[in-house]
């Protein structure tokens, strides 16, 4: 497939500015997201997975500085634009959705307020439902009346509450968000961003906060919208078994960096990494008898002081001389499997 | 899992919980009037056996955390009886109730507000010996501390460092050794590995596993997890809005539960292997509040298999056989919630 | 594993942290300097100035405005105004610190219990503050000075009743958040006692706020006390209180001005010093206190 991917990150390096010192919070990530397909992110706490989504978005804290690199999408980098394209961007074409719809839903509004504002701003979408509603014979945004806004605003937003499977559409327009359970909440958050027709839907641990039932069906929720969604999903999360039921490749993470990228069942048929064959050997699976499960020794690194070369070294238990102090590349070992580890270079100690 | 022990071959009962329920009250109105109760615990039965781990599944509402909280009298049950090795202890008081209460510990979900932030490490630990006189001086308790510090992994060196001076992973290292303390038999993890990374939490749970054998402890072993409830559980109870709805020995639970909450719970479980296709039970609606339980069976709102029976009245917990309670008006044969994993027979 | 972090308590880095943030702000660190200075005026004052130049009366000097030898001038005894503003100084400072120290033992044992314990107690306890509230301060010290009789004890005594009932409310406040944190309820299932809860873990947790506010307290204490004293109330009228020096200069106001102006100006920058000193540590513990 020589499709050019819809968005490309190129060595980001990223830092924050603390108190305590400048954390190292990504040292150079690069991966790509492919026209229609779903990434996965996975990864520990501190390992730089929501950063990244967060500088995709450009919604970084003001602490955050990126040192280096490029985020390439529709032909712009992301990294360098004007703040109001930024936001123009993330009206129309990347959309991101967090763990806490608490904090993303505006408490005052109702849902059908919300989801009112996500149609407004996007006037020519707009004007195309209410030509293919026949309600309207111009073209022209200017010329459909406020009202006449609402009102095909307000049928689209029935619309995309349908699309996430949320009942009485009606009556969760009328509803403030208090007033809904956790998972319709959730569901209301995935369906705003589904408003806005996006080429790029990004779920940061949406499912982490949600009790097990509710969360299976969001679960088959994402696993309808696959289908229906034509535009491409990135997924972070740290549950394995998420990612090996919603994604068509997956990156694995650690210390800010991806150590891992490859397909799904290549992934978990042939991990190759050591931190991503630790943490498949830690999380315990219902069927394996184990009296034990085996850990990683050591802990996630201090960020501010991270370990030399690779930064998985310290706790790696095939470590070589080289790992200390050299960094390793990502590099393709065929069937678009790629590995940061200096066990598959081409020489090898 | 080490195995069951006993006196003579017979598994002991080291906890029983008899009925037990905790209401709290709802006060509306400017007179503060009782307008409702949150019925967290509505009638709850479960046995544990000496030196087992009984895992308690729930989600939100369950009362699973509120359950352990009426054990160590954390929570005053609103009625029932909590009887350890045979003795209630729901109504003790005093000194009796002292010396019964240092038999049980407690290891929280939280590492960061489970210590006192202005402690050292070490006088946490020496703080429930002396007070109970459980050292004659503190050379003893400094001993004592030293043993356990590092029984849980950790150095001597760390007994003088403060809580925030820890890593996660380490503060619930720190809040076993404290549970230690006292010399308990049964110790109560209330989802202790839950705000720990995948990595740590191996740590944590093989580190349960060896002090488990080493000192033949009893856990209860609360989670939402339930991949981590299978991997350390003998036994596995159930909870929905208060109430055990299915017990019974893990292999069971998971692979052939007979009631439908179970059955969907253990089916809603992601699954790390691609490979695996299958058709997940997914219920519909959302938890009911425990503060208006719906009548009848309390879980036939989102049941798949509910008839008119179940409105009208509520099936008690039942063995089926024996070491499976099943609380259901129905034997329901389901399909095994999770096809055998790794194989894609589809 | 990641433990190089120094062996180091919380309240020392803490405090280092404060000290960082209190040089930055010029305000803050000119009121603490002078905050300091006056305290150690206070704990030095009779080493400086003997007492005796009470009595060192020296009538053809009466009433001399500044001048080289007497740099603020003398009172209507002859006696060098400032050596007594020094000796004034003294006295009010260390009546304020009884006043707001014991103000911040009686107003924190009445709140960590009664916040604790919970219950009638508590109920009780409450209502018996909001009494002490609804009436306003200066009002009930003058009522409690005058019921007390005249003596300086009596109007220190008198003002601490009005100061406790404020960090009493401060201090339950934060008990009732601290004592539904988590290790709370570890050590009640270790079967730890709630008297020890109290004393060694839920009153060093949660006396940040009521640390700050008395150092925000310090300033308009030594208002009160020395406007009372000004009024008459306190000590005899030949006792050194700086309120008191503007009592006996208020009938020169008109000859001698300075004897009215230099006392006020001293209760001023006083006040003043220690309402800065106050702003600057609230201003540090502030993050602290959003945990």
């Amino acid at each position: 497939m020589s499709e050019a991917p819809l968005l490309q990150i190129n060595h980001v390096k990223l830092d924050f500015h603390t108190y305590a010192g400048e954390v190292k919070a990504l040292d150079g990530v690069t991966f790509n997201i492919k026209r229609g397909e779903a990434l996965g992110l996975v990864g520990e706490s501190g390992c730089g997975k929501s950063v990244t989504a967060l500088s995709i978005t450009g919604l970084l804290p003001e602490n955050a500085s990126v040192t280096s690199g490029e985020i390439l999408f529709a032909g712009k980098n992301l990294l360098t634009i004007r703040n109001d394209e930024m936001r123009k961007i993330r009206a129309g074409q990347i959309a991101m959705v967090f763990q806490d719809p608490t904090t993303f839903l505006n408490p005052v509004l109702t849902i059908g307020e919300q989801l009112e504002e996500v149609f407004l701003l996007n006037p020519a979408r707009l004007a195309s439902a209410a030509l293919e509603n026949g309600q309207s014979k111009n073209k022209t945004k200017s010329s459909l009346s406020k009202s006449e806004q609402r009102k095909i605003a307000k049928l689209l937003s029935i619309d995309v509450l349908k699309q996430v499977r949320l009942g009485d559409q009606d009556r969760v327009l009328t509803q403030y968000p208090h007033e809904l359970s956790g998972g319709m909440r959730q569901r209301c958050m995935i369906a705003m961003a589904l408003a806005r027709n996006p080429d790029l839907f990004i779920a940061d641990e949406i499912t982490t906060a949600l009790d097990v039932t509710i969360q299976a069906q969001i679960l088959e929720l994402l696993r309808d919208l696959k289908r229906e969604f034509h535009g491409s999903t990135l997924l972070i999360t740290h549950d394995l078994g998420i990612v090996a039921e919603l994604c068509d490749r997956v990156g694995v993470m650690y210390a800010g960096n991806i150590v891992e990228l490859a397909d799904v069942r290549e992934l978990f048929a042939n991990p190759l990494h050591p931190y991503t064959k630790g943490l498949m050997r830690a999380i315990p699976m219902l069927g394996r008898e184990l009296d034990r499960l085996e850990t990683i020794q050591g802990t996630v690194p201090d960020l501010i002081n991270p370990p030399s070369g690779c930064r998985f070294h310290p706790r790696c238990p095939f470590v070589l001389e080289k790992c200390k102090s050299v960094k390793p590349e990502l590099l393709d070992v065929g069937k678009g499997h790629t590995v940061a580890c200096h066990l598959y270079g081409e020489e090898k100690a | 899992m080490p195995p069951l022990r006993g006196r003579e071959g017979m598994t002991q009962r080291i906890l029983e919980v008899k009925n037990v329920t905790k209401w709290f009250p709802i006060t509306a109105g400017l007179l503060g009037r009782t307008s409702g109760y949150v019925k967290a615990l509505d009638g709850v039965d479960l046995d544990v056996n000496k030196g087992e781990t009984f895992g308690l599944v729930g989600e939100s509402g369950s009362g699973k955390t509120t359950l352990g909280r009426c054990i160590l009298r954390l929570y005053q049950p609103t009625s029932g009886e909590i009887a350890y090795r045979g003795q209630d202890i729901t109504k003790l008081k005093g000194e009796t109730f002292e010396k019964i209460r240092r038999k049980f510990g407690i290891v929280f979900q939280d590492p960061y507000a489970s210590l006192d932030p202005r402690q050292t490490v070490k006088s946490a630990l020496i703080e429930p010996m002396k007070y109970h006189k459980l050292v004659r001086n503190n050379e003893e308790a400094m001993s004592k501390a030293k043993e356990l510090i590092k029984r849980v992994g950790l150095n001597e060196d760390h007994l003088y460092r403060f809580p925030h001076e820890f890593s996660g992973g380490q503060r619930q290292r720190i809040a076993v050794a404290r549970a230690l303390t006292t010399d308990p038999d049964i110790i109560i993890l209330d989802e202790p590995t839950s705000f720990l990374d995948v990595s740590v939490q191996a740590q944590i749970l093989n580190l349960l596993s060896d002090l488990q054998e080493e000192l033949d402890l009893t856990y209860l072993f609360i989670s939402h997890n339930l991949s981590v409830i299978e991997h350390m559980s003998n036994r596995v109870g159930v909870m929905y809005l208060g109430k055990i709805v299915e017990a019974a020995p893990k292999e069971i639970v998971y692979r052939k539960p007979e009631h439908p909450y179970t059955h969907a719970l253990i089916s809603a479980l992601p699954i790390p292997d691609p490979a695996l296709s299958r058709q997940r039970v997914v219920l519909a609606g959302d938890i009911p509040s425990p503060a208006n339980i719906p009548h009848g069976c309390r879980f036939r709102t989102r049941c798949p298999y509910a008839k008119d029976a179940c409105t009208e009245s509520e099936p008690a917990l039942e063995t089926r056989q024996p070491g499976h309670l099943v609380s259901c008006h129905f034997d329901l044969k389901m399909p095994a919630p999770i096809p055998s994993l790794g194989t894609a027979s589809r | 594993m990641d433990l190089e972090k120094s062996n180091r308590s919380p309240v020392i880095s803490e405090l280092k942290f404060a000290g960082h943030l209190l040089v930055r702000n010029k305000l803050v660190l000119a009121g603490t300097v002078i905050a300091v200075a006056v305290l150690v005026v206070a704990m030095f004052g009779t080493l400086i100035v003997s007492p005796t130049i009470l009595v060192n009366i020296d009538l053809p000097n009466r009433l001399q405005p500044p001048s080289a030898i007497h740099l603020l001038g003398t009172d209507d005894y002859g006696r060098d105004l400032l050596k007594m503003i020094i000796l004034s100084t003294r006295l009010d400072v260390i009546a304020m610190l009884e006043i707001v120290g014991a103000g911040v033992a009686i107003g924190v044992s009445i709140g960590a219990f009664s916040g604790f314990l919970g219950g009638k107690l508590d109920e009780a306890l409450m209502r018996i503050t909001d009494i002490f509230f609804a009436i306003p301060a200066l009002i009930l010290a003058l009522a409690v000075a005058a019921a007390l009789g005249p003596g300086l004890n009596n109007l220190i005594l008198a003002i601490i009743t009005v100061q406790w009932p404020g960090y009493t409310r401060i201090l339950r406040g934060q008990v009732l958040a601290e004592r539904q944190r988590l290790y709370v309820d570890a050590m009640r299932a270790l079967g730890i006692g709630k008297i020890r809860i109290v004393l060694r873990h839920i009153i060093p947790n949660t006396i940040y706020p009521v640390i700050v506010q008395c150092t925000l307290d310090l300033g308009g204490v030594i208002l009160t006390f020395a406007s009372l004293s000004f009024l008459g109330f306190g000590g005899s009228p030949l006792t050194p209180e700086l309120g008191r020096l503007i009592t006996a200069g208020q009938l020169y106001i008109f000859q001698a001005p300075w004897l009215t102006a230099f006392p006020g100006l001293a209760i001023l920058i006083i006040s003043l010093a220690f309402n800065l000193m106050g702003d600057g540590i609230r201003d540090v513990l502030d993050p602290r206190l959003r945990r």
